[in-house]
């Protein structure tokens, strides 16, 4: 298990320098891409379409955005007030979390998602075959169809690097160390220090999303303000993880996500219980007739007496 | 609500055609079973010509998947693995945890039995002689087995998207129970629109029960689904009620509710609730096959559409 590659986001450093992920489209020759939403399409050919949110211009994780830096502006402890005495800027690096239960992988129906020797989940393009059940199943809407190429993309973590002995490339580019790459054990040992360093300097929100490394602690800024939080365990723990400083859901992470194979043994019960039900009643329908034809039959014959 | 946080899949509009008319196949060929074990020599006009629809109709399918798909490889590596698959372990892919592989297996496996229907459909009819394929497609086992794949394939499509993190689609454990009431109603409503035709009035008094019986079944799951949204604390009712705008709502209250379900439960009642004219079963047969269609259309989009929105 020492073998398990990973990452760890301190966003508590990231500037939103976005190093990272002109780090990633680089090494990975991505294409461009286009800004999102993509309503003004002349603007978005000429890639000078705004998304509206702060300094973002890419929006979310996307077939040609493998890493995304979020901005997440909290002006004021009531954003519909006109108090902005207390703002505060979150910034978060976000990418594919390479869950140790993941479920794009489960789904696939090809094999073309798989885990490497490193615990990453990779894609094998040629395997592919775009069916895009992958991208309804990421809890965390990391998968995305690719239109160009009729297949599906994500971070692979740097699988060709990695078999290399290098890191990812993001890391590698990040000027805060704010992207950590190494073994998921060094790195949950490296979070867990970081959080109760913070905590022992009046950061007490710092938590860990990802592992539950047992830190605990309280929002100190912004609308959640007061509000407790907890190192969080996501699907079994994820090999990407982050230090956070308010509810996931502010930097949009889902609090609870979850795998979506839970459903499928009572999705498929109640689907044969549905069958039975229908098989009897389907059933019953034609015997009735014949208990109708019997009846009918008898009641004329009592008459004809 | 954990829902905003996943993207929708873009699943278009071949895939919604094929996963109705693969349930359409299977609900016909769930009636001929149901003609099989429990209808009578007066019923057999319209089973022999129930037979002749299935299979043509599972041609259609892959077709349309391939279209959706791009290319006809990426098809067959649903059941084939691709050379570069990196886990082997034997030619063909099965992942048992994926509801689109169980799927595309039942639908191949169902597709061989409706070829056995369609063999034999054109046995009884006088058009090739088959008398050695008699025993195989009247054998009650193989009869049974057939409908089994045939449940499958009515309801996989419905557990697929059951089977994802999709808001609506994933908060409920009824997805598959209601694609499978619907893809019976939809064969039930082929087997109406065929005895009219034929003017079969005596198995027609036996489909108009069913129908109209199915349609219940199926109102009372839409109910059940509805309600069990309703009680989550996620606000997966409101995302639904949300996800309802435009040409999704139009589906799926006009046509999911209004063609499928009201239409045989107001006209096919016991006690008619209102007059219906003779030669009108061919007509709500149309009308639930389009209620059906919208079913399949409103629930794919549901979702689909609540993201995006």
């Amino acid at each position: 298990m020492s073998d398990l590659r990973g990452m760890f986001v301190d966003t508590s450093i990231c500037t939103g320098c976005k190093a990272c992920q002109v780090a990633c489209k680089e090494w990975n020759e991505m294409a461009p891409g286009v800004p999102l939403p993509m309503e003004d399409e002349a603007a978005v050919r000429e890639h000078r379409a705004f998304t509206g949110n702060s300094y973002d211009n890419t929006s979310h994780l996307s077939a040609t955005n493998w890493r995304h830096v979020k901005f997440i502006e909290q002006i004021g402890p009531d954003p519909s007030s006109s108090d902005r005495s207390d703002p505060r800027w979150l910034m978060m690096s976000d990418s594919c979390k390479h869950c140790v239960q993941a479920g794009c992988l489960e789904v696939c129906p090809t094999g073309a998602l798989y885990r490497t020797e490193f615990g990453s989940v990779d894609i094998h393009q040629d395997v592919c075959i775009g069916c895009r059940y992958c991208v309804g199943a990421c809890p965390f809407g990391v998968i995305a169809f690719n239109k160009r190429t009729g297949r599906v993309n994500k971070c692979i973590l740097c699988q060709d690097r990695l078999e290399i002995g290098m890191g990812t490339a993001c890391a590698k580019a990040c000027p805060t160390s704010s992207l950590v790459f190494g073994t998921v054990s060094e790195l949950q040992s490296m979070a867990s220090d970081r959080v109760k360093l913070l905590h022992s300097r009046g950061q007490t929100d710092a938590y860990i999303y990802g592992w539950d490394l047992g830190n605990s602690g309280k929002i100190t800024a912004g609308p959640n303000k007061g509000t407790a939080v907890k190192d969080v365990e996501v699907v079994g723990g994820l090999n990407v993880f982050y230090l956070l400083l308010d509810k996931p859901e502010v930097y949009g992470l889902p609090a609870h996500a979850s795998l979506p194979q839970r459903n499928f043994v009572p999705s498929a019960g109640v689907a044969l219980i549905s069958a039975a039900v229908l098989g009897v009643t389907g059933l019953a329908a034609f015997r009735r007739r014949r208990m109708d034809e019997n009846a009918t039959a008898g009641t004329e014959a009592t008459n004809a007496n | 609500m954990p829902i905003k946080y996943v993207l929708p899949p873009e699943w278009e509009w071949p895939i919604t055609i094929a996963l109705f008319l693969a349930g359409l196949a299977a609900g016909t060929y769930s009636v001929m079973g149901l003609i099989h074990f429990a209808g009578d020599k007066r019923d057999e006009p319209v089973l022999y010509r129930l037979g002749f629809i299935p299979m043509p109709i599972m041609i259609v399918v892959p077709l349309l998947l391939i279209y959706d798909l791009g290319q006809q490889g990426r098809f067959l590596n649903l059941l084939i693995k691709s050379p570069g698959a990196p886990e082997r372990g034997g030619p063909l892919m099965f992942n048992a945890n994926s509801p689109m592989n169980w799927g595309s297996w039942a639908m191949v496996i169902f597709a061989g039995f409706a070829a056995l229907a369609f063999a034999d459909s054109l046995h009884q009819s006088g058009r090739i002689r088959l008398g050695w394929l008699v025993p195989i497609a009247h054998s009650k086992i193989l009869l049974a087995i057939g409908e089994f794949f045939a449940m499958v394939v009515s309801g996989y499509s419905g557990v697929l998207i059951a089977v994802t993190n999709q808001g609506v689609w994933s908060d409920t454990w009824l997805m598959g129970g209601l694609f499978i009431c619907f893809s019976e109603l939809s064969g039930m409503a082929v087997a109406a629109i065929v005895c009219d035709r034929m003017g079969a009035v005596h198995t027609a008094a036996a489909v108009r029960r069913a129908l109209f019986t199915f349609a219940a079944i199926s109102a009372v799951f839409l109910v059940l689904f509805l309600g069990g949204l309703a009680t989550q604390q996620d606000g997966s009712l409101a995302a639904l009620i949300a996800s309802l705008h435009e040409l999704v709502g139009v589906a799926f209250w006009v046509g999911a509710v209004g063609l499928a379900l009201l239409v045989p439960l107001v006209m096919l009642a016991p006690r008619p609730i209102v007059r219906v004219p003779n030669g009108s079963l061919a007509l709500i047969g149309v009308l639930v096959l389009v209620g059906v269609l919208a079913f399949r259309y409103a629930m794919f989009f549901s979702a689909i559409s609540f993201v995006q929105s």
